[in-house]
């Protein structure tokens, strides 16, 4: 059943991809989104992931790839902002072997004991954020958050990123964080209206819990 | 001394109920004081133990908290599980929750999300959809992550263990419950020995025990105590024990509430304790005894040396110094033994000293009275005990007043010196005394002799005294009179034997015969006698004697030619007293020589008046056998005649003839010198005696009197005539003239004028008379005869005329 499953997500990508390109050729009068996240003492939250779904319309995806590594016993990078329909693969640069699964209702998998950088690819064909452990080191966690549009990134460390090729519109704006958040929650949300010139938005976020720290390996 | 008195007052006593008392208050006041100490040390570590108690029950839950943390932890990381929670829905999470619980003993399961909604239970009360019951828990959890609390479910105590289900973050949160049991309870109280009890109150206020180490019968006492809100600490009791209890709130929401009651045995915690008060106990009783026999020994090192000083002295105080006491050491009770030696040494030569002054004569050296009459007591006891005899004898020197007179106090001092030196010299045996009863009167004890070794020591003693002695080189002839007693035959005591050994003296002194042994005869009246003594003494120096005259009438001529001077006693309480009463009393105790002087000296003064008056009369006098033997007799006669101017043939002595047959030599010697000097003698009571006129012929006797039995009778009984007539005859052949006494009548006069009877006297004159009634008669008598021979002038006396 799982054979089948990873088939049809592969195809799902590839088809994804495919309307991606359609996408940029048309984004001419397209413009950015800056968006700035600070918690509430003001200091910047990084690893923020911030996506903006343009309000009454359905993006077209193209299939995209994403690589998720194993380095040093950890998941890198941590957060990993996909459009729905990425193929993730997960190259493990370890000597050691890793296991990693997921339990997460939007993409639930496993991908059992293996070494090297061919690792099977895993398709998020749907939105929602998933959580990413491996089954023989429970310190490595790593987040997908998949996203039901192409306009998506993820805060770097001063707090900010920049959604390019928005095409005027309303949008609705979204945030998740996985030091504020549980996974079938979203941080924040706000309507933006985008227009021709660069827009700003800000977030102020409540971290409920410190940053995934790095634990002996 | 009593010896129930002498143990409470004796030293020893004392020093033992000090020590004792002292030990004993300060073993009361350390037992007392241990004894509170341990149960306030007991009471201490109890409140101690509790505390550490309720630490390490602290601890316990905590680990107990970790251990199932652990255990959860390692159940939420089960990969299956995880899988099998995260994935599923409701019923699948439910069985895998309560499959893995199991593996831990997890008697409650929850999955919970972590919005804190209860997704799987199995607890029925809390079903999926229902808020989970303790979001405190979580919230401790989502920091810590990890929780673990006692909780109330189902008005149960719980341990509850909150874990988040990782996958690989947190999606949920999985709940392990587990009921506080009584294992936990006896794994509690096996490890602290603390009694743990849980207790709760539900929501209704009702209070419960959840677990406990007491049996179930005991939890309504429990619950009744714990239950009512009280302080944390106090003191329970439980089934009658004691428990000091410590009460720790588990867990409270609302109104529920779980109490932990942390409890130990007060009786537990104090049995070692009570075992060291026994000890203690024992410790002291032994401390008792030991200080008892170690102090006893002590007093009794103390106390024997003092008891002994105390037995010497009272040795000292009973007279005896022979015994030093014994001196040990240099310390007090030495010191104070040698000071008892030196007064013993000195009490005793005192006492030595004055026993010498007291029981000793200073004169002669010899014994006094009173050390005499110590051992006549003695003696006699002993004598009486054991019966056998001993002897007295009491003897005093004749005539001393008279050596004493003649030679001064001095010389007379040196007799009794030397008498009592020879009597010394007789008395050699060591037994008998000498004493010095006083004046000239020596006594001799004899303990362990009877009669005749009394007489053989007497007859000694008048031997010694014989031999001449001289004092100052002057000659002394000392007579010695001797009464000996014996007893027990003569007397049980000393006063008795005394008094009848002078009556034996006297005896003696009265016969002249050196010693008498008592007889009983001899006491008579002996109060009545020793009384009539001294009245007598009283008398003559009173003059209560006076003297009486009977005429003596010649018959040949009729004329009174003399007088019979005869005492009276004119006694002042008795009245007068005929001689008869007095003078054989007088001659047997020798008074009679005092009373003889006393009427020699009153008649010789009456006779020289009388020829002073013109009135020619030859008085008579009597003298006793004592009389003559009595030295001094002529001397005394020769003074008096010269004091008083009487002629010597004035004077006719009469005397009888038993005295002069009692020492006819001594009798006859001193009538010799009587004689001489020119007195007339004269034989009194002739016929009475046994003399003889052999013997008569002798005596340079000058008058016969002859006894009145015979005259009385002549007239009636022939033979008493017929001796008046021989001895008239015989008396006028010797050349003596005859007087006859008691002539009472005409007849009897007749009868003696016809016997050509020289003298006569009698009542037909008159009986004996006082001097102014006699003088009165005598000048009637004159008178009469004066004119009856006018009368018959010229003619020749005519006998028949002198009635």
């Amino acid at each position: 059943m799982k054979k089948s499953i990873r088939r049809a997500v592969g195809r799902f990508s590839l088809l994804a991809s495919l309307m991606v390109g359609l996408l940029s050729t048309v984004s001419a009068r397209a413009t950015t989104l800056r968006v700035s996240v600070t918690d509430k003492t003001g200091a910047p939250v990084a690893d923020a992931a911030v996506y903006a779904e343009a309000v009454g319309a359905k993006p077209v995806l193209k299939p995209r790839k994403a690589k998720i590594n194993q380095v040093d016993m950890e998941f890198d990078p941590t957060v990993n902002v996909v459009q729905v329909g990425t193929a993730v693969s997960f190259p493990n640069r370890d000597s050691v072997r890793h296991h990693v699964y997921s339990f997460s209702p939007a993409k639930a998998f496993e991908l059992k004991l293996y070494s090297g950088q061919k690792s099977k690819a895993v398709t998020f064909d749907k939105p929602g954020v998933v959580a990413l452990g491996c089954n023989i080191h429970d310190w490595m966690v790593a987040y997908v958050v998949a996203v039901d549009t192409p306009y998506f990134g993820k805060t770097d460390a001063a707090g900010k990123v920049t959604l390019d090729g928005l095409p005027p519109g309303d949008y609705d704006l979204k945030l998740w964080q996985y030091r504020a958040s549980a996974i079938d929650e979203i941080t924040a949300a706000k309507r933006v209206t985008i227009s021709a010139a660069p827009t700003a938005a800000s977030f102020v976020v409540e971290l409920k819990r410190g940053p995934a720290r790095p634990v002996a390996k | 001394m009593k010896p129930t008195s002498f143990v409470f007052r004796s030293l020893q006593a004392r020093i033992l109920t000090l020590f004792v008392l002292l030990f004993l208050v300060v073993q009361v006041l350390g037992f007392s004081f241990t004894v509170r100490t341990i149960s306030d040390n007991a009471r201490a570590q109890l409140r101690e133990e509790l505390t550490v108690g309720e630490r390490l029950f602290g601890r316990q839950m905590a680990q107990n908290g970790q251990r199932l943390i652990q255990a959860a932890n390692i159940l939420s990381g089960d990969f299956g599980f995880r899988e099998a929670v995260a994935t599923n829905a409701g019923e699948t999470i439910a069985s895998a929750l309560r499959n893995h619980g199991s593996r831990i003993h997890a008697d409650i399961t929850m999955y919970a999300d972590l919005r804190g909604k209860i997704i799987a239970s199995s607890v029925p009360a809390m079903a999926a959809g229902s808020a989970f019951p303790f979001p405190a828990m979580i919230k401790s959890a989502e920091n810590e992550d990890s929780a673990v609390s006692i909780v109330q479910l189902n008005d149960a105590p719980y341990q509850l263990v909150i874990v988040p289900l990782k996958a690989p973050v947190a999606i949920g949160w999985i709940a392990f419950g587990f009921r506080l049991n009584d294992r936990d309870m006896s794994d509690f109280e096996a490890l602290t020995r603390i009694k743990l009890s849980v207790i709760t109150r539900d929501a209704a206020s009702h209070w419960s025990v959840a677990a406990s180490n007491f049996q179930a019968p005991l939890w309504p006492e429990l619950i009744a105590q714990a239950g009512t809100n009280p302080p944390p600490q106090l003191l329970m009791t439980l089934g009658g024990e004691e428990y000091e209890s410590r009460l720790s709130t588990l867990s409270q929401q609302g109104d529920s509430i779980a109490i932990a009651v942390l409890q130990r045995s007060v009786n537990e915690a104090a049995a070692p304790y009570r075992k060291l008060q026994t000890t203690l106990l024992i410790l002291t009783l032994g401390g008792l005894g030991l200080l008892l026999a170690g102090s006893m020994l002590v007093s009794q090192r103390i106390v024997r040396p003092v008891r002994e000083l105390a037995a010497s002295a009272k040795r000292i105080e009973e007279g005896d110094y022979t015994q030093a006491v014994e001196v040990r050491g240099h310390d007090e009770i030495a010191e104070l033994g040698s000071a008892l030696n030196h007064m013993r040494g000195a009490i005793s030569a005192r006492e030595q000293r004055i026993i010498q002054l007291a029981y000793s004569d200073e004169l002669t050296a010899l014994p006094n009275r009173a050390m005499f009459m110590d051992r006549l007591e003695q003696a006699v006891k002993v004598s009486c005990r054991l019966g056998r005899p001993m002897s007295v004898l009491m003897m005093d020197l004749d005539r001393f007043k008279l050596i004493n007179d003649a030679l001064g106090h001095q010389r007379g001092d040196e007799v009794l010196r030397a008498v009592g030196q020879r009597l010394a010299g007789v008395v050699a045996r060591e037994s008998d005394t000498l004493a010095r009863l006083g004046g000239d009167e020596f006594a001799i004890l004899l303990p362990a002799d009877g009669a005749d070794g009394a007489r053989m020591i007497a007859q000694r003693i008048v031997h010694a005294m014989e031999q001449p002695m001289t004092v100052q080189e002057v000659a002394v002839d000392v007579g010695i009179s001797i009464g000996i007693v014996t007893a027990p035959e003569h007397g049980e005591d000393a006063a008795t034997l005394m008094r009848r050994a002078d009556i034996a003296m006297y005896v003696t002194k009265r016969n002249g015969n050196g010693w008498t042994h008592y007889h009983r005869s001899f006491d008579g009246q002996s109060p009545d006698r020793l009384s009539m003594l001294s009245e007598m003494r009283r008398a003559i120096e009173m003059d209560e004697f006076v003297l009486y005259y009977q005429p003596k009438v010649s018959l040949l001529t009729g004329e009174v030619n003399g007088a019979e001077a005869l005492v009276r006693w004119t006694h002042p309480d008795r009245g007068f007293l005929p001689p008869d009463q007095f003078i054989p009393f007088a001659e047997q105790t020798g008074f009679i020589t005092q009373i003889t002087r006393w009427v020699l000296k009153a008649a010789f003064a009456q006779c020289a008046e009388w020829w002073r008056q013109g009135r020619a009369l030859n008085i008579a006098v009597n003298l006793s056998a004592r009389d003559l033997h009595a030295p001094g007799l002529v001397d005394y006669v020769r003074d008096q005649l010269k004091e008083h101017g009487v002629q010597p043939e004035w004077v006719t002595l009469e005397v009888t003839e038993s005295a002069v047959m009692s020492d006819a030599a001594r009798a006859l010697e001193t009538l010799e010198v009587l004689h001489k000097m020119g007195l007339l003698l004269a034989i009194d009571d002739f016929g009475t005696g046994y003399s003889s006129f052999a013997y008569l012929k002798k005596m340079p006797v000058d008058e016969l009197k002859i006894d009145k039995s015979f005259v009385m009778d002549m007239i009636l009984d022939r033979d008493d005539a017929a001796i008046v007539r021989s001895v008239i005859d015989l008396s006028h052949n010797m050349g003596l003239k005859v007087t006859a006494e008691g002539a009472e009548n005409d007849a009897i006069i007749q009868s003696l004028v016809s016997l050509n009877c020289d003298l006569a006297q009698g009542y037909h004159w008159t009986p004996p008379l006082g001097q102014g009634e006699f003088e009165l008669w005598l000048d009637q008598y004159s008178h009469q005869r004066r004119s009856s021979l006018s009368e018959h002038a010229s003619e020749s006396f005519d006998r028949s005329k002198l009635s």
